[in-house]
């Protein structure tokens, strides 16, 4: 601080300085104010895994009377053979029933859904998404009939996590859409998936006993797909699909062909119906589920045998 | 002098408060305008397409009374790419609704974390965006476009 001597008198002069550093911030505030009306997004806009808080993780919405689980989960499409159960026999009936075929003129509406869930793997989320359906269902990304009873994919409604195969009771289904194997087709044990496939079967029958039972055949793949990829081929989606047939018979279920109706004159799923070889686009979701609408009346005159 | 910078620094900080609080008070636009537009104007690798309303409400966890309109474009399950963009009730849904979409964010990174590894990369540079009562998310490849449509539309 400066000081000046006036008649005699030395008194300190009051310096500015702190007007001027308040001056000089509020300056800047008003640089970062104008940069900001400018770039309105700024504020409220941040990418990905940087600015998102990290909290809990809502893996999935739990499904009530009127509304649809779709869950995260994470499981992997590609082939776990790491992950698969160990190996152990079975003896299935090496013949199927004959098909019954539905016709066009028969299909349902919508409310024959009403008392039906849907469980299973991406597929089934693509179907219960792009239809609409909002009756509880149970279905997420790489499901498998393994993480069926082990992983904790599916939120209640206090907010802890379970299984599907505990999510799904409780509930009065008179018909349920069932779909596994393309998760599966690696593994190096295929009775070991149909043994498990089994097992779900005999569970659901158990918690509801006056069910339909309706085991979906594993979708073909896109010939592409087919052609480059040895674990997804349709030659052994086809082996597959017999021995899920030939499960179906056994445990009283119903088996719905529905791969039939997806393949093109080479035995693959049609090019145009998917874009990576084995989801499908939404177009063909709704065929799906149309399809089941057609087999509707079948359904309800059968407790087993197969229908496409 | 020192009245002449008090008042200065009044001035000025009454400008920056107003610059600070934002002008999104008055975003207006058409939910459906802007994804069709990130729909076609960006690429994507998968097929996208759109699922009802109430569907993307339970799908997000979200209550149907805290939309006012939504359009929502979502994969077949080979990807997760994903378009939504929602207009809410008011400014504390629109919160729910920002907060449930982070949600979707984080849910779907631990999915495809195993399921599919490559969509991982997407997934972290989302674009999430909160302007008035406007809630867009834009997962896809290119996060930088995605991001320049939506400024043109919540400026």
């Amino acid at each position: 601080m400066s000081t000046r001597r006036s008649s005699g008198h030395y008194y300190k002069q009051k310096s500015n300085a702190p007007y001027i550093i308040v001056l000089v911030l509020a300056v800047a505030l008003l640089i970062l104010a104008i940069i900001y009306f400018f770039n309105p997004g700024m504020g409220d806009q941040f990418h990905g895994s940087s600015s998102i808080i990290s909290s809990e993780i809502p893996s999935s919405v739990m499904p009530s009377s009127s509304e649809v689980l779709s869950s995260s989960s994470t499981a992997s499409l590609a082939p776990e053979s790491s992950s698969a159960p160990p190996a152990s026999s079975i003896s299935v009936p090496s013949s199927s029933p004959a098909a019954t075929s539905s016709k066009d003129s028969d299909a349902v509406n919508d409310s024959y859904f009403n008392d039906s869930t849907f469980i299973g793997n991406s597929l089934i989320e693509g179907l219960v998404l792009y239809n609409n359906i909002t009756v509880p269902s149970f279905c997420t990304k790489g499901m498998n009939v393994n993480k069926y009873y082990t992983e904790d994919c599916m939120t209640l409604s206090n907010g802890t996590t379970t299984t599907i195969s505990e999510a799904v009771k409780g509930y009065d289904f008179k018909k349920i859409f069932i779909m596994f194997g393309i998760n599966e087709i690696g593994w190096p044990y295929e009775n070991v998936f149909v043994e498990k496939y089994g097992e779900i079967v005999d569970d659901l029958k158990s918690l509801y006993p006056d069910a339909k039972i309706c085991i979906q055949s594993i979708l073909p793949v896109t010939k592409t797909k087919s052609d480059s990829d040895s674990t997804f081929s349709n030659d052994k989606i086809d082996h597959l699909n017999q021995l899920i047939s030939d499960m179906a018979a056994e445990k009283g279920a119903i088996y719905l062909n529905i791969a039939k109706s997806f393949k093109d004159e080479n035995g693959a799923l049609f090019a145009d119906a998917s874009s990576e070889g084995i989801h499908l686009t939404k177009e063909y979701y709704i065929k799906w589920y149309k399809l089941l609408a057609k087999m509707g009346p079948l359904i309800d005159k059968s407790s087993s045998g197969t229908i496409e | 002098m020192k009245k002449l910078i008090c008042l200065l620094l009044s001035g000025l900080l009454l400008l920056g408060t107003a610059g600070c609080s934002g002008n999104d008070e008055n975003v207006s636009f058409n939910v459906a305008d802007l994804a069709s537009d990130l729909r076609d104007s960006l690429t994507f690798q998968d097929n996208i397409a759109e699922i009802e309303p109430e569907m993307a409400c339970t799908l997000y966890g979200i209550k149907e009374s805290d939309v006012e309109d939504t359009v929502v474009y979502i994969s077949g399950g080979a990807t997760a790419e994903e378009i939504a963009v929602v207009k809410a009730a008011d400014k504390d849904a629109a919160k729910a609704v920002q907060n449930a979409l982070e949600d979707r964010v984080k849910a779907q990174e631990k999915s495809y974390k195993d399921y599919n590894p490559g969509e991982l990369d997407k997934l972290g540079k989302a674009v999430l965006s909160k302007a008035g009562n406007y809630v867009v998310l834009c997962i896809s490849s290119d996060s930088d476009a995605a991001k320049k449509i939506i400024s043109e539309y919540i400026k």
